[in-house]
């Protein structure tokens, strides 16, 4: 079989590009082979549905069907297991091959893998898979969330919200702790145990083991917990080990230039994409929803005939119980300096800096800069010594200094 | 391929409960939505901008959370 474009993955960043070529080139044939046995989904909906605020149905967000009558052939299930850049040919796991004229990687990310005794014990909660197998147990009355990342303050609060007692526990200093202060580290803290979910930092688990009653979780500092459930949340693996041997540059990602271009013809997009951003001044992976849609569709027009640069602010919001968390930007690159500027009621706002320019942000709490800080990121605005002054004083508005 | 009928948008409710302030609305259609102090999407402007880009806008939300209705009251998206 032989398409003119061939997106591997089956997430929005996928179906994103897929429908951005269509909307330029009504001819051209569209194939998009997406591993997960379902339609295209969110993500982002599976807490919603876990706690109850959203029915399942809600997750699919582009079926089958209405690919295909855009002229987009998506195949769910469909497994890619080796790439040939160099004879354009992309073999299927049922031992098929497609030959493409222009090839997406968006083949996306999968939840990094508890590797101690017992690991075949652990949930996830990373798939619309995972959520169901969520959903089946049996009623959950102590559960233990491991990791400190934004999917484990989701799984924390979704089985708080279905009634279960929660127990966090982290290796770090606090959740999210690569990217926040001391102070915002906190807030969650609290948000986490005034809902009687508790928050165990610098502690590691060590294995899981099966009892009679349920799970014991064991630390390596000799405790000790029985569980009805372990759920493991240590951040995400790029899904690359299908193109070992392709001719296509591999770091954690798919390495592409700032135009999401890996090779020719070749582009990467979303979760698995390590991407030049000119802003932070090296490639990194922005593994978020936003990152992904506005990817796939950079990609999309890039793959037929545009040559436009990927420079957007991309941004990730969740909310642990009542409190906003927002990552804005870079929030993993290496900066100069971290501005800590406490917001008016509560929170935190973080502005980090790189040389003279704005290039990421955090806010724990209400987030009403959001849209002077996007506008000095997205502007590359270089700070004067009176401004930057302004930025770690609450009393100076930040609307105001926005050029 | 979809019909080619104008698209007509006179009514934006968002969801205040599913919204998570992922902001990809206000990205795409930003003289129709912006974030509130609790980081919720809010309307503006229902004419803010071209209505295939509030569909756009729409359509990019991550929990599903704004509903179009047509000048019949019929829901346009999310699609049912």
């Amino acid at each position: 079989m032989r398409v003119d474009h061939l997106i591997i993955g089956g997430g929005i960043a996928g179906a994103t590009a897929a429908e951005t070529i269509r909307q330029r080139d009504p001819r051209a044939t569209i194939r998009i082979i997406g591993a997960e046995r379902h339609p295209v989904y969110s993500r982002v909906l599976l807490p919603h549905v876990a706690d109850g605020r959203a029915k399942l149905e809600r997750v699919v967000i582009r079926t089958a069907a209405a690919l295909e009558a855009k002229g987009i052939a998506y195949d769910a299930g469909a497994v890619a297991t080796a790439v040939d850049a160099r004879t354009r040919a992309v073999t299927l796991a049922d031992g098929t091959t497609c030959t493409y004229g222009k090839l997406l990687i968006a083949s996306g990310s999968d939840a990094r893998r508890f590797a101690g005794p017992g690991a075949e014990h652990c949930s996830y909660f990373r798939t619309l898979d995972d959520l169901h197998s969520l959903m089946t147990t049996a009623r959950v009355g102590a559960a233990l969330v491991y990791g400190g990342g934004f999917n484990a303050i989701d799984l924390a609060v979704s089985l708080a919200r279905r009634g279960a007692r929660v127990a966090c526990v982290m290796r770090s200093d606090g959740f999210l702790a690569r990217s926040l202060d001391a102070g915002s580290r906190e807030a969650i803290r609290q948000a986490c145990e005034s809902h009687g979910v508790t928050v165990t930092s610098h502690r590691e688990l060590r294995a899981v083991e099966r009892k009679i009653s349920g799970l014991e979780a064991h630390y390596s500092d000799g405790g000790r917990a029985p569980f009805d459930l372990v759920g493991v949340s240590l951040g995400v693996v790029p899904n690359v080990g299908f193109l070992a041997g392709s001719g296509i540059a591999i770091a954690s990602g798919v390495v592409v230039d700032e135009k999401l271009r890996a090779a020719e013809d070749v582009y990467a997009a979303g979760d698995v994409a390590e991407y030049l951003d000119a802003r932070a001044g090296a490639h990194r992976i922005a593994g978020n929803w936003m990152n992904a849609m506005f990817q796939g569709k950079t990609a999309g027009m890039n793959m037929t005939g545009a040559d436009a640069p990927f420079d957007l602010v991309t941004s990730y919001s969740i909310a642990c119980f009542e409190l906003p968390i927002t990552f804005m930007g870079a929030v993993d690159a290496a900066v100069d300096e971290r501005v800590v500027r406490p917001l008016a009621d509560a929170g935190t706002l973080q502005l980090f800096l790189k040389g003279e320019r704005i290039i990421a942000a955090t806010c724990v709490g209400p987030f009403s800069d959001r849209a002077a800080v996007s506008k000095f990121m997205s502007s590359g605005t270089v700070l004067s010594a009176s401004m930057r002054k302004g930025l770690s004083d609450p009393r100076t508005e930040l609307a105001n200094m926005v050029p | 391929m979809a019909d080619k009928k104008p698209l007509i948008i006179s009514k934006i409710v968002i969801d205040r409960d599913l919204c998570i302030g992922a902001a990809t609305c206000v990205t795409i259609a930003p003289g129709t939505f912006r974030m509130d102090e609790e980081n919720k999407a809010v309307l503006v402007d229902i004419r803010g901008d071209e209505a295939e880009t509030i569909l756009l806008g729409a359509e990019s939300c991550p929990t599903k959370a704004i509903f179009l209705y047509d000048e019949n009251g019929e829901q346009i998206y999310p699609y049912t």
